[in-house]
């Protein structure tokens, strides 16, 4: 065994694109061909540098659950609770039960150079059919047209028991990533 | 490839620990953990400040930061800072206790000049017993090779050892 932590999957965007898929199989955007599987129950997940082709509020950053290469785009499956905290007011709650097929990870995107967004999660029991695909997630990402540094911290759980493959990670629809290193790490068993 | 060890320092009787030349072109992306801040001569409430490439320590007003502490003796509180000299929310102890803590940082790209290094936290630390939630962005596009923790009051035993998160 090479290590507690070991590298499965990595992208890292050179040129502009609209989403990363890691793991997913074929689908992946490393070309790689990997998947999220029975080797680990836990998986770890690094995005740094992130740098999209716009900024402002509007500019997220999502994730869906990949089964088999495909992102589950099925509705109230998906739970998720976080805290949304601000460098320059009251941090609040963000939750969502039903409806949403992804969850955010962030809800504004750099638009000046310098700002970037980061982020790091733990996936567990993806590769398990026999129950739902849960996450931990905490983000951090520049906002500084509203003056702050912006944080989301909590979970997700897909609810429909199935093996997921992979996550994909999306920006808003009218933007991409410009630049970002995004890494799937397996914890050993 | 995965988790590979950089540095581990630990000092006993001061206010300050500096671990220089830790980042590097090496990795990207790097874990931190803090296990003994204690045997405190004050009660004390930590900070971090970034070391620039030439390992000075950057006292500028560029540190912006959220967190909460989700107390065990009192309601949640929020802590925020827009343009700080410094990142709050580390190691916090009460005179003379021997609690302990532990934190775990995530640094994320310091070492890439063209972006604003990024740092997410947790920990649990001492006094009557907290845990922290944190993220900061230190406001300023320059290569980062350490960082600096300062108790803000008093002495320390402190360490800390630093992980390089190894890719492809």
């Amino acid at each position: 065994m090479a290590g507690a932590l070991e590298i499965v999957d990595e992208y890292n965007v050179t040129s502009s694109v609209s989403s990363v898929i890691l793991g997913g199989g074929s689908s992946g955007s490393s070309g790689l061909n990997v998947s999220i599987d029975s080797t680990y129950d836990t998986y770890f997940v690094t995005g740094s540098g992130i740098v999209h082709s716009a900024g402002g509020s509007g500019q997220a950053c999502y994730l869906r659950w990949t089964v088999s290469g495909s992102e589950d785009t099925t509705s109230n499956t998906k739970q998720w609770a976080q805290r949304a905290m601000y460098s320059n007011t009251s941090n609040e709650s963000r939750f969502y039960t039903s409806n949403y097929t992804e969850l955010t990870l962030q809800d504004g995107g750099a638009e000046s150079p310098g700002e970037n967004s980061c982020f790091y999660l733990y996936l567990n029991l993806f590769a398990d059919s026999t129950r739902g695909s849960a996450l931990t997630v905490h983000s951090v990402f520049d906002q500084y047209d509203g003056a702050r540094v912006h944080s989301r911290l909590g979970g997700a759980l897909d609810t429909t028991a199935q093996a997921c493959d992979g996550i994909k990670i999306f920006g808003h629809s009218t933007t991409t990533f410009n630049a970002g290193t995004f890494r799937l790490f397996g914890l050993a068993n | 490839m995965g988790l590979e060890i950089i540095k581990k320092v630990s000092s006993t009787g001061v206010s300050s620990l500096s671990v220089s030349d830790i980042f590097s072109s090496t990795y990207d992306d790097y874990l931190i953990q803090q296990t003994v801040y204690d045997n405190a001569s004050a009660n004390n409430d930590g900070t971090m400040r970034l070391l620039d490439s030439g390992g000075s320590e950057i006292n500028a007003a560029e540190y912006y930061y959220a967190g909460e502490d989700t107390r065990t003796y009192n309601s949640f509180t929020e802590s925020t800072g827009v343009a700080q000299t410094s990142f709050a929310g580390f190691g916090y102890q009460d005179a003379s206790t021997t609690t302990g803590v532990g934190l775990t940082m995530y640094v994320f790209k310091p070492y890439d000049s063209s972006l604003f290094t990024k740092c997410l936290w947790q920990g649990q630390v001492g006094g009557s017993g907290q845990a922290r939630w944190y993220a900061g962005s230190h406001k300023s596009a320059e290569t980062i090779t350490g960082l600096k923790f300062d108790t803000g009051s008093g002495t320390i035993n402190i360490d800390c050892i630093v992980y390089g998160i190894k890719g492809t």
